[in-house]
C-alpha cells in the first residue's frame, strides 16, 4: 500500500526553491536539517506525501538594505526571515523534501 | 497617524504600495487635517521616489529598527485582498506575502492554521495535484473569511 515517499519531484520542480542561494540560507538549510523545526500540518492529503508530516524551521536576522535618496545611499536594517518547510515520516524518522518558501 | 505609516513602510517592504499611491494618501491626508498639517505628510507628497518616502518615513518612526508586530493582519489581507482584485495574476505572490505574515506580525492560532493550509494548496498546485482555477477558489474563500473593512486613514487607493 503506497504511504508516501520522496521521489525527487520537489527538486525538480521550478516552483520551489530548493538551493541556498547565500550563506544565511546555506546556515538556515544546516540548521533546519540538524536540529529540526516546529511540526506544522500532520497527514498530508498530498498522494506524494501521504501519511507524512509538514514542518517548518524559521531563522530571522538583520538585512542591511540600502535605499538611495537623491544619489546619496542610506543603509537601512531590516528584519528578515528565511522559512524553510520539509517533510518527516512518522514511522521512520526521515525527513526530506526541503524547500525555501 | 503613526500606525499609518508603518502599514505603508511594511507595504513598500513587500513591494505592494506604488510612489503613486503614497503620494495621493499623503495629499488626501492633507485636505483632511484642517487643523494642523504634519510636515511629514508634505514631505511624502514631495517626495520623488519610492526610496525616499521610505527614508521619511523611517525617520518619522523615530527607531533603530522596524517593529511591525503590532500591525492588524486582517487589514493587509483585507488590503491584499483589493491588490489581488487588480493583479489575480500574481496569485503565488500573494499566498507567499500571506504566508510570511507570521514571520513579522502577531496572527492567532486559527489564521495561522488557515494560512497554513492556504498556503499547502499552493505547493500542491506547484506539484500539479491541484488546477489554478481550485487554487484562486481556496484563495478567494481565504479571503471571503478574513477580509474586513480597512479605515479610512489605511485606504489607499490603486
Amino acid at each position: 500500500m503506497w504511504d508516501g515517499k520522496w521521489t525527487g519531484k520537489i527538486s525538480k520542480n521550478n516552483g520551489f526553491k530548493t538551493e541556498p542561494e547565500n550563506l544565511q540560507e546555506q546556515l538556515t538549510l544546516s540548521e533546519a536539517q540538524s536540529n529540526g523545526g516546529t511540526k506544522i500540518m500532520g497527514k498530508m492529503s498530498d498522494p506524494l506525501w501521504k501519511n507524512w508530516e509538514k514542518f517548518e524551521y524559521n531563522h530571522k536576522f538583520l538585512n542591511y538594505e540600502v535605499k538611495m535618496v537623491n544619489g546619496m545611499p542610506r543603509v537601512l536594517p531590516l528584519e528578515h526571515t528565511i522559512s524553510i518547510h520539509y517533510f518527516s515520516n512518522p514511522k521512520t524518522g526521515e525527513t526530506s523534501g526541503y524547500k525555501f518558501k | 497617524m503613526e500606525n499609518s505609516f508603518l502599514y505603508i513602510l511594511y507595504y513598500i517592504e513587500k513591494k505592494i504600495i506604488t510612489y503613486e499611491q503614497i503620494s495621493l494618501w499623503a495629499d488626501r491626508m492633507l485636505f483632511s487635517n484642517k487643523e494642523t498639517i504634519p510636515f511629514v505628510l508634505i514631505q511624502l507628497s514631495e517626495a520623488k521616489s519610492l526610496d525616499e518616502q521610505f527614508i521619511i518615513l523611517f525617520d518619522e518612526m523615530n527607531c533603530e529598527q522596524l517593529n511591525f508586530s503590532n500591525l492588524n493582519p486582517l487589514y493587509i489581507i483585507s488590503y491584499l485582498n483589493c491588490y489581488y482584485q487588480l493583479q489575480n495574476e500574481k496569485v503565488i505572490s500573494i499566498i507567499n506575502i500571506i504566508f510570511h505574515l507570521k514571520d513579522d506580525i502577531n496572527v492567532e492560532k486559527i489564521l495561522l492554521q488557515d494560512i497554513y493550509i492556504l498556503d499547502d494548496y499552493c505547493d500542491t498546485f506547484l506539484s500539479n495535484v491541484i488546477s489554478i482555477e481550485e487554487l484562486k477558489k481556496h484563495v478567494h474563500f481565504f479571503f471571503l473569511k478574513y477580509s474586513v473593512k480597512i479605515p479610512d486613514v489605511l485606504q489607499f487607493f490603486f
